[in-house]
């Protein structure tokens, strides 16, 4: 069960596949806080 | 007065890698985050995102100006205070050194020029270009670096006969069995927390009463990141279980108090260790649990430290420190879950002031576990340097010239511990967010 693909490949596929996921999430997801962002319906100005 | 060149060697060099590895940690980890930013940023023409990856990469700069001096420090230190270790291995570690230096000059030469090129490109997109190669160069970094450590756990790549090493090969040296799950439980680690730090300092400033969205977005980013490298944390802790039970029996055992070869081995939490009668008091034991972390299997057999001859046994001590690493893990992806519930769910309140409090205290936790992983990792490789060719107290100084030493550079990193926060707190409390937000007429 244990082989060398877990102990020597695994461990390397594990960051490419995480900072594969994180990126999708992030740049797939909507606007976060979009409802409680009031804020942008006025400029500094007003 | 300690007057043994092998302990002042030993001292000196946990408090230089001790103080180094907060830097490289958060060096390796934030460009991630910068990087992200700045795409998303171009990608929804957000101000605010573009702005967070301007301030990150601006502290980051700071960060990476003293990680140079601790790790140039460290160089020196290897020959200096381990000469006969280099004289030994030099030849089968010089690839990666070499790389790791390679890999930094490419990571600072590509971030002086992404900080002074705001704005200069035509297209945005090409500065967000320039962020990739500060990734890859800080990330190979550590790859390199580590690498190094992984050949003193599982050294590789020679002949030893006659006490020299010859048929150097430094490539299979490099790739040695350790190599893999080292790099990627540090790389990923290194991600989360950079991710808490930044998350920590966001959810600061919301519990302070800022409310703009502005920091909202940076937690909602970090936050994510947290939970995805919390995950792959855990699944390299189980990996490097696999490996240590596979190449590195006695450092499991020592971390585990594990003294009689056995099957269904039980893992052991917490506990007080009585040594001469090799009992444990107070601990708690999960049942098959050790035999399926080293093997898959609950009725696998583990190998225990009377095995080895007890001058071979790492100091029974790592069993805190493995204990304390892995309860911090468990905390941090626990809180990065219940924050991502409650913003999912729409529940609960995923800015409920405790929930902001418990992921501003994740931030020193994970530099605090990064510590505890360090120490379980090294203490737990002696008394070798190089394992089973090559004891620490054979390879140490024998100057009687140490002791100086520490105490000068225990006063460096004295001055530099309070200085780089001064700084850091300086440079962002005299210009927050929403003025520079302001100045660039970004709608608030």
């Amino acid at each position: 069960m244990i082989n060398d693909f877990m102990i020597m490949i695994l461990p390397i596929l594990v960051i490419f596949l995480s900072l594969g996921v994180f990126f999708i999430w992030v740049s797939k997801s909507k606007e976060p806080y979009a409802s409680t962002n009031d804020s942008k319906e006025h400029t500094h100005n007003d | 007065m300690i007057d043994d060149p092998v302990i002042l060697s030993r001292i000196l060099t946990y408090a230089t890698l001790g103080f180094h590895a907060i830097f490289a940690t958060v060096g390796v980890g934030i460009p991630v985050y910068i990087c992200l930013s700045e795409y998303i940023g171009i990608k929804r023409k957000d101000s605010h995102y573009i702005l967070l990856a301007k301030r990150w990469a601006r502290g980051y700069t700071i960060l990476v100006a003293v990680g140079v001096v601790t790790g140039t420090i460290i160089a020196f230190q290897l020959s200096l205070l381990w000469p006969t270790f280099m004289e030994n291995a030099g030849q089968l570690i010089a690839l990666p050194l070499f790389m790791e230096t390679f890999a930094f000059f490419f990571e600072a030469i590509f971030l002086g020029i992404y900080l002074y090129t705001w704005d200069r490109f035509k297209r945005p997109i090409y500065h967000w270009l320039l962020s990739l190669p500060i990734v890859l160069g800080s990330t190979a970094s550590a790859f390199f670096i580590t690498s190094v450590n992984g050949f003193m756990n599982t050294p590789r790549g020679f002949i030893y006969s006659e006490g020299a090493f010859t048929n150097i090969q430094p490539l299979v040296a490099m790739f040695n069995p350790a190599m893999p799950s080292k790099v990627s439980h540090v790389i990923t680690t290194a991600y989360l927390t950079g991710a808490f730090i930044l998350a920590a300092i966001a959810a600061f400033h919301i519990l302070r009463g800022k409310t703009h969205v502005y920091y909202k977005k940076a937690l909602h980013l970090t936050m994510i990141g947290c939970f995805i490298f919390s995950i792959a944390t855990v699944v390299n802790g189980d990996i490097s279980g696999k490996f240590l039970a596979a190449y590195q029996p006695e450092k499991l055992a020592a971390a585990e108090w594990h003294f009689e070869t056995e099957d269904r081995a039980t893992l052991l939490l917490g506990g007080i260790l009585d040594p001469d009668e090799q009992e444990v008091k107070f601990g708690i034991r999960l049942p098959y649990a050790l035999s399926i972390l080293a093997f898959n299997r609950p009725t696998a057999e583990v190998i225990g430290l009377n095995e080895f001859p007890e001058e071979q046994w790492p100091p029974l001590f790592i069993h805190y420190f493995f204990n304390l690493m892995v309860v911090i893990g468990m905390y941090l992806a626990g809180v990065a879950f219940v924050y991502l519930v409650f913003y999912y769910f729409n529940r609960f309140n995923s800015l409920h002031p405790w929930l902001l409090r418990a992921i501003i205290l994740g931030a020193p936790l994970a530099m605090l576990s990064i510590e505890a992983g360090w120490i379980m990792a090294e203490v737990g490789r002696q008394p070798w340097i190089m394992r089973g060719f090559l004891t620490v107290a054979e390879a140490a100084t024998t100057s009687g010239h140490v002791l100086e030493m520490l105490i000068l550079f225990s006063l460096l990193y004295i001055a530099l511990g309070l200085l780089v926060p001064a700084i850091l707190i300086r440079l962002f409390s005299k210009r927050n967010a929403e003025t520079e937000l302001e100045k660039q007429h970004v709608i608030l």
